[in-house]
């Protein structure tokens, strides 16, 4: 029987092995090959632009004309004895911490309930999605409606419908405004949070909880020595992401009451708006940006540090 | 394999004919024309008015970009600061010294020679008072008047409200009743400006001279704040944290019984709370003490400039010159009548002969905002027009460092929220936004050595 070229290669090969050339045909050099894309695209789209914050950190540069004038390190003594700063970094993390709680103990909670077994449980799980699938700005939009003082609809079912309260709630002040940016990112990104523990949730075995209420352990036990520890690692995971993003986050803190009211809600994203586009100086932007970016290392870092725990705890 | 190879191929050229094909109508000379308009009304106009162009000049291709109003300048400093083309733009009052010293701007003197300085409306025209040429071409103006419920006030037995007192005793007596707010006198980051300059101007006080030094220690600025945070109180609660549009929706749900705000508020109800329309009353807002002071009112001059970067500067000009004159000015300024004022003599008198429903039946309200239009005045763009002794007299020379003062948190919105939020005292925070207003000028002199006040007896062509 004649055999064809591709035939005899291959029959070749079998025999004596793949012929190795130098380097193309290398696994390590091949693995390389795949991953330059990613890895160009990371370093002109992540790598390239942080590099030229942390050098533009170093200089003064005008928004407009984009003028440079070399500071060193005067841009971050700036922002060390900066009380408007620190009053951005301190809402960064009163808005953060408010922002992910509310997200995790409301996501964690949801997520318990469509684990069980109820009718129209497929129907509800997609209905949860929605709020994902909002816009930011037609979710802000929509939310300063229901807190709005003249026309909203909250105040009306709180006072009047509902009598809970004698005063209507004033969104919008001061002492409020966080509070309604914080159940606006709640309402949005809650389907996050159930969606990623519900998956988790549905790979625990059933056996633990009924062996669990076999030996006579309490809802509450079974939840704090069997579900919790199983869903901890993603909890965690969520938190580490969640939490890089809402410290990041610039739309769903602005849209609602623009920075304010008195700065309220003016956090270190904000800030760093305020700084390079309105007092015009792109330097002192990055050299903030430089100081989130190393908080952010930190809570990451001790944020791996908790998962690396649970880990060991699941095990 | 050989599949492959055809298969390839005829990817690479159908990727090239789709290249070709761009390319060629890349033939065609394109314009970018941004705008932050909102109005699906004007939007249609706008679509209608540049297929109308392109049909009289089928070389030339405008490409509409809209953009959201609170991040229009955010949106143009980019473009400019990346060297991307930036066509015809919109181009906020506040952003016009930064954008005129910088060069990014055309001048467009020759647009205003090829029609005419004598047919625009005197003073609507924002030349650059340091080198005398134009760089923005004013294609509307808005000004301020005065809503008022003229039912509740009737009901009340209040006089009609044409000074401070009329406005403080309507605010108190109509406060709460049935939900309703006495005032749309607000402190928000977005409004306050434009609400209290009328107070600030008509007490005889102004933020700056016009040689750009502090004025808002005079004693007619502390009696506008005084004045002012008093009606405040009588403003719906969440009034401090206010969009653009809140005063028009409070109006127009009924819970505020007065609010100064230009002419869309009028169209606003006229078309979507007919019922409030019919019992609301439209006149000059008068908001001094006994309703005296100068005649001057809050007003805007809605400007287009042209970037440098425009690849096809002749043809920006020409759509420029031909959106903003004779029947594409009066189309444009129908889609929202009342609050778009031609710029053009002719025009404006046009408007009020329209066959438009709004028109015919508040023709007293438009009449009464085009007049407002030749009284009016902007913080940003007029610096300097009350003189030390409480007269108006325009001032054409711009305030460059407005957005240090009337940026994100303008410095009298804080000084607002400071006493209705936080319980700071009246004139502590009066005299604390007197340093701000002193400080942030000085800072923005000592990074702009350039500044040097304008010739006194300077005025741009067309003006008496």
């Amino acid at each position: 029987m004649t055999l064809t070229r591709v035939e005899k290669r291959v029959s070749r090969m079998v025999r004596t092995g793949p012929k190795m050339s130098k380097w193309y045909d290398s696994k390590i050099a091949f693995g390389l090959i795949m991953v330059t894309p990613a890895v160009l695209v990371l370093v002109f789209v992540l790598l390239y632009p942080a590099f030229v914050a942390f050098q533009s950190s170093f200089y003064r540069i005008t928004t407009l004309t984009r003028q440079e004038t070399f500071v060193g390190f005067g841009n971050y003594a700036k922002i060390l004895v900066d009380p408007t700063f620190w009053h951005a970094f301190k809402l960064s993390l009163i808005w953060t911490t408010g922002a992910i709680l509310s997200q995790m103990i409301v996501g964690v909670a949801v997520a318990l309930v469509l684990h069980k077994e109820v009718a129209g449980r497929t129907f509800v799980r997609g209905l949860v999605l929605f709020p994902y699938l909002v816009p930011a700005i037609v979710a802000v939009l929509t939310w300063r409606w229901i807190f709005s003082d003249t026309v909203g609809v909250a105040n009306y079912l709180l006072v009047d419908v509902l009598g809970l309260i004698e005063q209507p709630v004033p969104w919008f002040d001061p002492g409020w405004v966080m509070v309604s940016v914080v159940i606006m990112s709640l309402w949005k990104y809650l389907p996050y949070w159930a969606l990623f523990v519900l998956a988790r949730l549905q790979t625990m075995p059933v056996e633990l909880h009924e062996a669990a209420q076999i030996d006579g352990a309490t809802t509450w036990q079974r939840f704090y020595h069997i579900t919790l520890p199983w869903i901890l690692p993603v909890v965690i995971v969520l938190l580490v992401l969640r939490s890089i993003w809402a410290f990041n986050e610039f739309d769903m803190v602005y849209l609602p009451a623009g920075g304010g009211p008195l700065s309220e809600t003016t956090t270190i994203p904000v800030y760093i708006r305020q700084v390079a586009f309105e007092i015009g100086d792109i330097g002192h932007a990055a050299a903030v940006a430089m100081v989130m970016l190393v908080f952010v290392a930190i809570l990451t870092s001790f944020y791996f540090w908790a998962y690396r725990k649970a880990e060991q705890r699941l095990g | 394999m050989k599949n492959m190879k055809r298969v390839t191929t005829a990817f690479f050229a159908a990727a090239l004919a789709v290249n070709a094909g761009s390319a060629w109508a890349q033939g065609k000379k394109i314009v970018p024309f941004l705008t932050a308009e909102s109005s699906p009304n004007a939007v249609a106009q706008l679509t209608g008015l540049i297929a109308a162009f392109e049909k009289q000049n089928p070389d030339v291709g405008i490409e509409l970009q809209l953009m959201s109003n609170d991040n229009r300048a955010t949106r143009i400093i980019n473009s400019v600061s990346v060297g991307d083309e930036l066509g015809i733009f919109e181009i906020e009052r506040r952003l016009v010294p930064d954008f005129t010293r910088a060069g990014y701007l055309l001048p467009l003197d020759t647009i205003v020679e090829n029609i005419g300085i004598e047919k625009f409306i005197p003073g609507s025209l924002l030349y650059w008072p340091w080198d005398g040429h134009l760089y923005q071409f004013t294609s509307d103006l808005a000004a301020s008047t005065l809503y008022w419920r003229k039912d509740l006030f009737e009901a009340a037995g209040l006089a009609e409200p044409d000074s401070y007192e009329r406005l403080l005793e309507a605010s108190q007596k109509l406060h709460g009743q049935k939900g309703v707010s006495g005032n749309a006198f607000e402190s928000s980051n977005r409004g306050a400006v434009q609400r209290f300059v009328t107070f600030l101007w008509q007490n005889g006080g102004d933020f700056y001279t016009r040689a750009g030094e502090p004025a808002f220690d005079r004693p007619g600025a502390k009696q506008a704040v005084q004045d002012y945070v008093e009606l405040n109180k009588y403003a719906p609660s969440g009034n401090h944290s206010w969009g653009n549009l809140d005063p028009i929706n409070s109006y127009a749900a009924g819970r505020v019984a007065m609010a100064l705000f230009p002419g869309r508020l009028g169209y606003q109800i006229a078309t979507n709370a007919p019922d409030i329309a019919k019992v609301t009353g439209n006149r000059e807002a008068r908001v001094a003490r006994g309703g005296k002071g100068p005649r001057v009112v809050y007003g805007s001059v809605t400007s287009f400039a042209i970037g440098k970067t425009v690849k096809h500067p002749e043809e920006a000009k020409k759509f420029l010159q031909f959106l903003f004159t004779g029947d594409q000015l009066l189309a444009y300024a129908m889609s929202v009548p009342g609050h778009v004022a031609p710029a053009i003599k002719d025009v404006q008198a046009k408007l009020l002969e329209q066959d438009n429903p709004y028109i015919k039946e508040h023709r007293d309200w438009v009449q009464t905002i085009l007049e407002a239009t030749t009284y009016f005045n902007a913080e940003a763009q007029n610096m300097g027009s009350i003189t030390e002794n409480g007269e108006f007299k325009k001032s054409f020379v711009p305030m460059p460092w407005s957005a240090r003062v009337m940026g994100q948190s303008p410095v009298v919105s804080t000084l607002f929220q400071r006493v209705a939020l936080q319980q700071v005292p009246v004139d502590q925070a009066y005299n604390d936004a007197v340093k701000s207003f002193s400080s942030e000028m000085e800072a923005w002199k000592k990074e702009n050595a350039w500044f040097k006040a304008p010739d006194p007896n300077w005025q741009p062509p067309g003006v008496k």
